[in-house]
């Protein structure tokens, strides 16, 4: 019984100090993005000899979506010349087919990928096959909600005149957080993330991520690869590590914004975090140690190995709730028990993003969303559903690294009503 | 069909953006910071040595709200703390029964319909979950159950003399991050006096319900006071008092020249 008993308070102390690191990660970020020189992209360089760009778009049962997006590409201020649109339409069963057929009889760059019959569906699948037959030096991809302003295109390919950038990243904002209570908390979790987290990654040569859509890469470099792991549902962050370890730089170019739908259903929104973190922990599992062996600098691999754990954490967290409850009643919460949980409460509070309340509120006030600041106290009902769903995501990689079965993609589902 | 369905109009961009987001950040007065971080960390400390005389007030306040008490003094790992005395009860088979029936009815509900958003359902099956865990310890274990209402009362006592301590330095040091001028160094120093006072207010209030609570309707209840009821709940106000600061300052700042600088 002792030895339970001491185990159960070990297993809190490691949890308390490993969210401890991550509340001084994240005082630090939001100190440098508040006040440090600020890393800015590529985007002074003028050239006229823009590189050839293919876009992916990635759609699966997309109608309500697909017209936006082409005529947001469409719109683009790029050299049409040098650029193509390949909206890759994975075993759609509305309306999406028609949609892309018609766009492409008007415009010859736009060129739809339809994948139909027994190939396997799903993002990384559909991507490799797309790369086979894309004709740009560099491959932008968007998801299909997504609506990219005018200029975004050359904002993010300008950065690949340094030859030692494999992958640029622009800034995610919902498009709809107008619309509930949960739009508008993700809009403060997604400024959270973008405004402070990867800004100040970038700033402090750390590992900003590829987040699998308003990003860039080079594609012989990742053909070169061998192209995205098909096993991994968070093939953006594989990708990002697959590239870091090699040498490469992801750039983050917070100006180049871009909008999205956010999920408006908290249904939807459990199976996207899920999803998420099956994902992520799956990239955990397959990097954490070789990311200490690489060529990287000290700082990298802590930062690195922070950002890999992020969505096993909330899943040690309800460990270490379920330890607490046991201490609970054997008797054992003393003093600093109380402290332990208020440690693990203080930096999971504001569990948007993961970051803690301070980061939130110092995007806010950088974006200048007033108001909708005061949303912040409900992130509290948030901490555990968060807590919960990423954990259901955790077990789910595990049981797939287990088994080596394949993981399914759960395609979002899209909630826009009007053009 | 064609470019012209996307525009700001469709879409509800923003019409005006008043300073570039990516192009700004604050001007930093080093010397406030510091005096800042200083002041908060070391009020905190402050705190810590004198967490008797915290625990003497909070437990009079409190003694205001429940009769039949008495203040006892402990002395728990070098600290002397105050803490109100009474006694308390074990839950009956039946009040045991009870709570795990409904408990199990509850989660069953849960399950089966979506009469809650999901994050409010998860939140009520974490509170049943507890509660069931507690009825089934009470049926089976009651006998070996390690409180009394003492105990209690000196652990919560410990924990929000402990998140008083703490806030200081929790909240300070996150506010110290704003720090363009004397006026906002007085308004965050406010600001975190408001939520100081809040939290004893708040504290004192709970401590009493929690006490009245467990005499009256027994130890069935402790667990999720301690789990669901206990530090938990205090980020609310912690960071509800934060936010509406914050959105204050975001609004009255959004647009001066003295708070931004540009990064190019």
């Amino acid at each position: 019984m002792d030895l339970l008993i001491i185990s159960l308070k070990v297993y809190l102390i490691l949890l308390v100090f490993i969210i401890s690191l991550y509340i001084i990660r994240h005082y630090f970020f939001t100190y440098n993005r508040a006040f440090a020189e600020q890393k800015v992209a590529y985007h002074d360089v003028l050239d006229s000899d823009l590189p050839s760009v293919s876009v992916l778009i990635p759609m699966h049962n997309e109608e309500k979506v697909a017209d936006h997006i082409l005529s947001a590409l469409i719109g683009q201020e790029y050299p049409k010349d040098r650029m193509e649109i390949i909206p890759i339409n994975d075993h759609s069963t509305d309306g999406t087919k028609e949609i892309l057929d018609e766009y492409a009889k008007k415009y010859s760059f736009i060129k739809p990928l339809h994948r139909i019959g027994d190939e396997p569906r799903g993002k990384p699948a559909g991507l490799n096959d797309a790369l086979k037959v894309a004709k740009g030096e560099i491959v932008v991809i968007y998801d299909a909600d997504y609506i990219p302003p005018k200029g975004q295109l050359r904002e993010l390919v300008i950065n690949f005149i340094d030859p030692w950038v494999g992958v640029t990243m622009g800034r995610v904002v919902p498009i709809n957080t107008s619309t509930n209570m949960l739009t508008r908390l993700l809009d403060l979790e997604r400024a959270a993330g973008y405004q402070v987290d990867q800004q100040a990654r970038y700033n402090l040569d750390l590992i900003p991520q590829y987040g699998g859509t308003v990003g860039a890469f080079r594609k012989d470099l990742v053909l070169k690869l061998g192209g995205f792991d098909q096993r991994i549902l968070a093939e953006d962050t594989e990708l990002t590590f697959r590239l870091y370890i090699k040498g490469y730089k992801v750039v983050y170019v917070n100006r180049a914004e871009c909008y999205e739908e956010a999920p408006e259903d908290w249904n939807v929104r459990a199976r996207q975090i899920r999803r998420w973190s099956q994902g992520h922990n799956q990239v955990l599992f397959k990097y954490l140690i070789p990311l200490w062996r690489f060529d990287l600098s000290l700082w990298q691999k802590i930062d690195g190995t922070l950002l890999l754990m992020i969505y096993a954490v909330p899943f040690l967290l309800l460990l270490g709730i379920a330890d607490s409850l046991l201490l609970f009643f054997l008797g054992e919460m003393e003093i600093l028990a109380s402290f332990w949980i208020l440690l693990a409460v203080l930096a999971y509070n504001s569990f948007g993003n993961f970051a803690p309340f301070f980061q939130i509120g110092m995007a806010g006030f950088l974006d200048g969303v007033g108001e909708r600041l005061r949303l912040l106290p409900f992130f509290y009902f948030i901490f555990l559903f968060n807590a919960w769903y990423t954990s259901l995501g955790f077990l789910d990689a595990i049981k797939t690294t287990i088994t080596g079965k394949q993981a399914i993609w759960h395609k979002t589902e899209r909630f826009r009503k009007n053009g | 069909m064609g470019s012209d369905l996307v525009s700001s109009k469709n879409f509800d961009l923003k019409s005006v953006i008043h300073y570039a987001r990516f192009g700004r950040v604050l001007k930093q007065n080093k010397r406030l910071f510091l005096v800042q971080i200083l002041l908060y960390i070391t009020s905190s400390f402050y705190f810590i040595s004198h967490l008797e005389l915290i625990s003497y007030y909070l437990s009079n306040f409190s003694l205001h709200f429940i009769k039949s008490t008495i203040t006892k003094r402990e002395v728990v790992g070098g600290f002397s703390l105050y803490f109100l005395s009474l006694p308390g009860r074990l839950p009956t088979f039946t009040e045991d029964l009870v709570a795990f029936l409904s408990t199990l009815a509850i989660l069953l509900i849960n399950y089966r319909t979506n009469l809650l958003p999901k994050p409010f359902k998860i939140w009520v099956n974490f509170l049943a979950i507890i509660l069931m865990i507690s009825s089934l310890y009470f049926i089976f274990f009651s006998y070996i159950f390690p409180y009394t209402l003492d105990d209690f009362s000196l652990l919560y006592v410990i924990a929000q003399v402990g998140i008083m301590s703490f806030i200081p330095a929790l909240v300070g040091v996150s506010l110290a991050l704003f720090n363009f001028s004397w006026w906002v160094l007085l308004t965050n120093f406010f600001i975190v006096s408001l939520i100081l006072v809040y939290s004893f207010v708040f504290g004192a209030v709970r401590y009493a319900i929690f006490l009245y609570t467990l005499k009256n309707y027994s130890f069935l209840w402790m667990a999720n006071m301690f789990f669901n009821f206990g530090p938990l709940l205090d980020m609310i106000y912690i960071s509800g008092i934060y936010a509406f600061y914050v959105s204050l300052l975001s609004k009255k700042t959004r647009q001066s020249i003295k708070v931004w600088r540009w990064i190019y």
